[in-house]
């Protein structure tokens, strides 16, 4: 497969699915960005952000979301995983490990 | 379910939910780590139970539990003819959680930046309990779309996590 030949494309569809799984009423925004994973293979990272935590699906729903845009993915010859997370206003970020340099 | 695995899936969900302030970024990584362990556990207890036996004496049922790979497990459950897997929706499914299991705890074992998301670690966006807690759900769900599997599918399953390829086994 050809990645990242058509990525405007692929991120089109990806945005297709998500607004129209989840509902656009409840998300914020969708950011969709391309890179390698931590295991090194050519991935998209989406996140989709919330208005409300509450909206947040369950973890069927999440694979079944993840599932469809493989499918779209494919459709358009490219085999890039789309990693999936989501975010909220309250999600609580974990602390800041680093030393004070 | 295993109990074994159920019981890693609560000690993750431990992890997760500890502490009222911020959390703990080393508890949110042990969590993500346990959730995609209990996954992976969980297919060696299928291959092992459905090509031995619980019944059968160690010396035959720990060989087989210990012959998964990682990386063949993953190649198994997510290789596809065309779109759809060849043992059908509920490995598809197994498959997209293992890879997104798989990859968190790479980042949450070895990677010291703050997310596994390159571009969200370069904006300093840190991991969170809800990010922790939806991957473990995540194996949740996985977990019961195997036990779901009727006997053939989880027989024919746990055939290809031990058997390998043969142009695998000459590498």
């Amino acid at each position: 497969m050809q990645n990242a030949v058509k990525s405007d494309e692929a991120e089109r569809a990806i945005r297709t699915v998500i607004y129209d799984r989840v509902g656009k009423s409840v998300v914020d925004s969708v950011s969709v960005t391309s890179s390698d994973d931590a295991i090194g293979e050519p991935s998209f990272f989406v996140t989709v952000y919330l208005k409300n935590g509450r909206d947040r699906p369950k973890a069927e729903k999440t694979i079944e979301m993840i599932k469809a845009m493989r499918d779209a993915l494919f459709d358009l010859d490219d085999d890039r995983f789309p990693h999936l997370s989501f975010r909220a206003p309250e999600d609580e970020e974990s602390e800041d490990t680093r030393p004070e340099r | 379910m295993w109990k074994f695995v159920s019981d890693q899936l609560d000690n993750a969900e431990l992890l997760a939910t500890t502490g009222s302030t911020r959390p703990r970024q080393a508890a949110l990584r042990r969590a993500v780590s346990t959730a995609y362990y209990a996954l992976f556990q969980a297919l060696c207890e299928l291959a092992a139970s459905q090509l031995v036996g619980w019944k059968q004496p160690w010396e035959a049922f720990t060989p087989i539990y210990r012959s998964l790979d990682h990386g063949h497990a993953r190649t198994v459950l997510t290789e596809t003819r065309g779109k759809r897997h060849a043992l059908g929706e509920a490995v598809e499914k197994v498959g997209i959680a293992f890879r997104e299991l798989q990859d968190a705890r790479e980042w949450a074992d070895y990677n010291p930046e703050p997310h596994p998301d390159p571009e969200k670690a370069l904006a300093d966006v840190r991991f969170s309990r809800q990010d922790a807690l939806e991957l473990i759900q995540i194996a949740r769900q996985a977990l019961l779309s195997l036990d779901a599997l009727d006997d053939h599918a989880k027989l024919r399953l746990a055939t290809l996590l031990v058997a390998r390829r043969r142009k695998e086994t000459r590498r």
